[in-house]
């Protein structure tokens, strides 16, 4: 009996095919089906939100509400609260659900809603308000989000997004962690204009007309003029609608929906400058 | 760690692992097929009954190779998982350590002047501890019984 090794043959067991073609091909059909699966998900988070009971979504943030520094402020703290009540009933907000303001006392031009229907408004924005009004557009603003539930959807799409990347990226998702509880969650324009809606339709039922609605957008302009070298302190407003088309739209849906833009004006309360340190 | 630093690491691994691997990969292979060439006068054999015309010493010989993935090979194998399907990078990297161990087997053989290796087996062995999501490093084994022609 002879016994012999013969040199095989190569690609057989191997190919010697390039596999660059093989993996772009792969990366794009991947990279397809990520996005359609993430899109759908993320649309659909908007019809979840709304099944997550508002106590659940609170369950999120208590862990960090000692993180929320409270300002020792009575006075303003008393009249903000007061205000937030009357545009929690004009807002109709669901009963179940609770706005915890906190001020915040720095110079930053911003308010935003969060998680846990936690709203935070800065002492920047505050300083430039010329009345009552606009103000409560401010907050009947943020109310709105958290009735819409906008920042758990906005949660959630994160949270899409986030593990999309990481089945890309191949590392484990940290998937809360990543979509960022208590950084500002982005909403979308659509989300941003009927929030401005449900603040329109505030006023209206707290003080008859809408008078100093589309006026806050008008502060929010010129603060932008003026702060165009520092803008990233307004990076919040970057998702916004552009100002003039939000006034527009302020203004056309206070039109159609018969809601009077001019009314007399309420003052904020004596001292309120004074208040704000 | 934000996503534009994961994603400038993730092409920058991708780039190093395919250069290299690719590079590597080819001088591999045409230092095995020359070594190969040359081997094939000690044959390797699976067959369990040895040859009964001669007197034989017996030795058991083994070649070990252990082989680490690159990242670009891990990628699109964890790509082509999601859809199923051959894994070209993978079958590359295993086909190079088998006949890379059958030669350091073939070599121990030829240091003790056999003539044939019989009864030659393999093994490979995952070494990453089976932690999820690690790339993989792999121990491929071949080992045999050598015959040396007796002169007692």
């Amino acid at each position: 009996m002879k016994y012999q090794n013969i040199q095989p043959s190569e690609g057989i067991n191997s190919s010697k095919k390039n596999p660059l073609p093989d993996f772009l091909v792969l990366l794009v059909g991947s990279l397809i089906t990520i996005a359609i699966v993430s899109v759908f998900l993320a649309y659909s988070m908007g019809w979840l939100a709304k099944k997550i009971p508002f106590e659940k979504e609170v369950l999120l943030t208590e862990s960090f509400e000692h993180y929320f520094d409270e300002v020792d402020n009575a006075e303003l703290s008393t009249y903000l609260n007061k205000l937030v009540d009357q545009l929690m009933v004009c807002s109709e907000l669901p009963t179940e659900m609770e706005i915890k303001l906190h001020y915040i006392a720095t110079d930053q031009f911003n308010a935003f809603a969060t998680l846990g229907g936690h709203v935070f408004i800065y002492k920047g924005l505050l300083r430039r308000l010329k009345n009552e009004n606009q103000l409560a557009m401010v907050l009947a603003h943020e109310i709105g989000h958290i009735k819409h539930r906008d920042p758990l959807i906005g949660l959630g799409r994160g949270a899409v997004i986030s593990l999309a990347f990481s089945m890309v990226l191949g590392n484990s998702p940290n998937l809360l962690g990543d979509a960022g509880l208590l950084t500002l969650l982005s909403f979308s324009r659509s989300m941003e204009s009927h929030s401005d809606q449900n603040g329109v339709e505030a006023l209206m039922r707290c003080y008859g007309h809408a008078n100093g609605s589309y006026q806050t957008f008008e502060l929010f302009k010129t603060a932008r003029t003026e702060l165009g070298a520092t803008k990233p302190i307004l990076a919040m407003f970057e998702t916004h609608p552009l100002d003039d088309d939000r006034i527009e739209d302020i203004k056309y849906f206070a039109e159609i929906s018969n809601i009077s833009v001019a009314g007399e004006l309420t003052p904020l309360p004596e001292g309120f400058n004074g208040w704000l340190k | 760690m934000t996503a534009i630093t994961q994603f400038v690491l993730l092409v920058l691994l991708l780039a190093i692992g395919y250069a290299f691997g690719r590079m590597a990969e080819k001088k591999h292979y045409k230092r095995i097929i020359n070594e190969e060439k040359e081997m094939n006068v000690l044959p390797a054999i699976s067959t369990r009954l040895p040859p009964e015309n001669k007197i034989y010493e017996q030795q058991l010989v083994l070649g070990s190779v252990v082989v680490a993935n690159d990242y670009f090979k891990f990628f699109t194998a964890s790509l082509k998982s999601l859809f199923g399907g051959r894994l070209n990078t993978y079958e590359s990297l295993l086909d190079r350590g088998r006949r890379e161990a059958v030669l350091r087997m073939k070599r121990q053989a030829q240091s003790l002047n056999a003539e044939l290796v019989f009864n030659v087996k393999y093994v490979t062995t995952n070494l990453n501890g089976g932690q999820k999501g690690a790339m993989g490093v792999l121990e491929i084994f071949a080992y045999g019984t050598a015959l040396t022609p007796s002169h007692k």
